[in-house]
């Protein structure tokens, strides 16, 4: 149950990829489902007369659910309104986050600057991912493509999502990729590198006929590897 | 890259039950604030004793299904994402299970003969149930095997599953 390591990558740290909110989802299951385990043994062992300790009321199987001394009081009712609306609330909150886009903020990186004018240069991450996937996206046998770039210049990572058509080699996209636009998006980044996470959904439409079809450049892009399998 | 169940649907209806209930609750407490009669039989619940058999079957569903909810998050589930062979410059790929068995399915129902195809995919192992209505089927699982590792080759998870070939002869109606 390894999770892929990068061997001999120049930054060890290990990407989390992104598939939120997984964390989130699996805490509050846990929390959830702890506190209902414990009430409903709980209310086992205090009905069956069990629990060793506390006063004469809970040690007594046949005292009432609720304390009878609490009469239905007005603060009693707006008490239950608002921890009850809080707790719906977050509820929903947990609901939409189940549809949220997964993709992380973006940042924005300060590069180098240019020695000449003395000026910075400032690149926003979503950008570069962004005409990454476009590029990856007109590749063909690309269905559709989506890219994220998480952490810190030194420590980044690209996260990659492409859906294909049905048939395309994935071997030979994934060459594709390495060799022509991961170089282009390293430069764009002023990264000699950039571990990339790439997550490769087989689809089932056949390919469109792409008018970028044609390599645009002449610089090794060769439409060698697009061999049908 | 592996990935696991985010446990989305667990986690969808857990917080629709509970956002159902809460909605219930503040409902009624409205309307024991307005001196309406509050929608749950709040008097039966207040007479309720520990000891009583709701209370008591109460509390084991509601520990079972706490057991259930604990379980799910914490067992890590199946791989929702298959790594890819060769990790190479580009770091980490991998496939998703659900498209890649899709996939195989599809270069199975290529084959000649084969009316419809399944596939399941497990960490190494393929399995690809095909139906044919062909008298003869001789040759078929060959067939299908070829073109179910044709299809793995161009993909080229890291580790390469072995394939197995169901057939089901279908009566033509």
């Amino acid at each position: 149950m390894a999770e892929q390591e990068h061997p001999a990558a120049p930054t060890p740290v290990r990407s989390r990829t992104p598939n939120r909110p997984a964390g989130l989802n699996r805490t509050i299951l846990a929390l959830l489902g702890l506190a209902m385990l414990a009430g409903g043994l709980y209310a086992l062992l205090r009905g069956l007369g069990l629990i060793p300790f506390g006063g004469a009321t809970v040690r007594d199987p046949a005292s009432t659910l609720l304390p009878t001394t609490i009469t239905s009081q007005a603060w009693a009712a707006y008490a239950i309104i608002t921890c009850a609306g809080v707790i719906g609330v977050l509820c929903l909150l947990w609901l939409l986050a189940q549809l949220g886009r997964r993709r992380p903020a973006s940042r924005t990186w300060r590069l180098t600057g240019d020695p000449e004018t003395g000026g910075t240069t400032y690149l926003d991450t979503d950008s570069a991912a962004d005409a990454f996937a476009d590029e990856v996206q007109a590749y063909t046998g690309v269905h559709r493509a989506h890219a994220a770039i998480t952490g810190e210049p030194s420590h980044a990572t690209l996260h990659l999502t492409v859906t294909t058509d049905a048939d395309t080699s994935i071997t030979a996209l994934r060459e594709r990729i390495d060799t022509t636009a991961l170089p282009r998006l390293c430069q764009s980044l002023e990264l000699e590198r950039i571990p990339a996470e790439i997550l490769f959904v087989l689809g089932t439409s056949h390919s469109r006929l792409h008018p970028l079809d044609e390599p645009r450049e002449q610089l090794g892009d060769e439409p060698a590897g697009q061999r049908s399998s | 890259m592996i990935r696991r169940s985010r446990r989305g649907v667990p986690a969808a209806i857990a917080a629709t039950l509970v956002l159902a209930v809460m909605i219930a609750v503040v409902w009624s407490s409205v309307r024991v604030l307005i001196g309406q009669t509050p929608l749950m039989p709040v008097a039966y619940v207040m007479g309720l004793r520990w000891n009583e058999l709701p209370v008591l079957i109460g509390g084991g569903v509601l520990a079972a299904l706490g057991l259930v909810l604990l379980a799910g998050a914490l067992i890590p589930g199946k791989p929702n994402v298959l790594p890819l062979a060769g990790q190479d410059r580009l770091g980490s790929a991998g496939v998703t299970r659900r498209s890649l068995s899709r996939s195989i399915a599809a270069a199975a129902e290529g084959v000649d003969g084969v009316s419809r195809a399944t596939a399941q995919v497990a960490t190494g192992r393929v399995t690809a149930a095909v139906r044919t209505s062909l008298p003869d089927a001789t040759g078929l699982p060959e067939l299908v095997q070829d073109a179910v590792g044709a299809r793995l080759t161009a993909v080229d998870l890291q580790r390469p599953p072995t394939i197995r070939v169901r057939v089901n002869r279908s009566r033509s109606t």
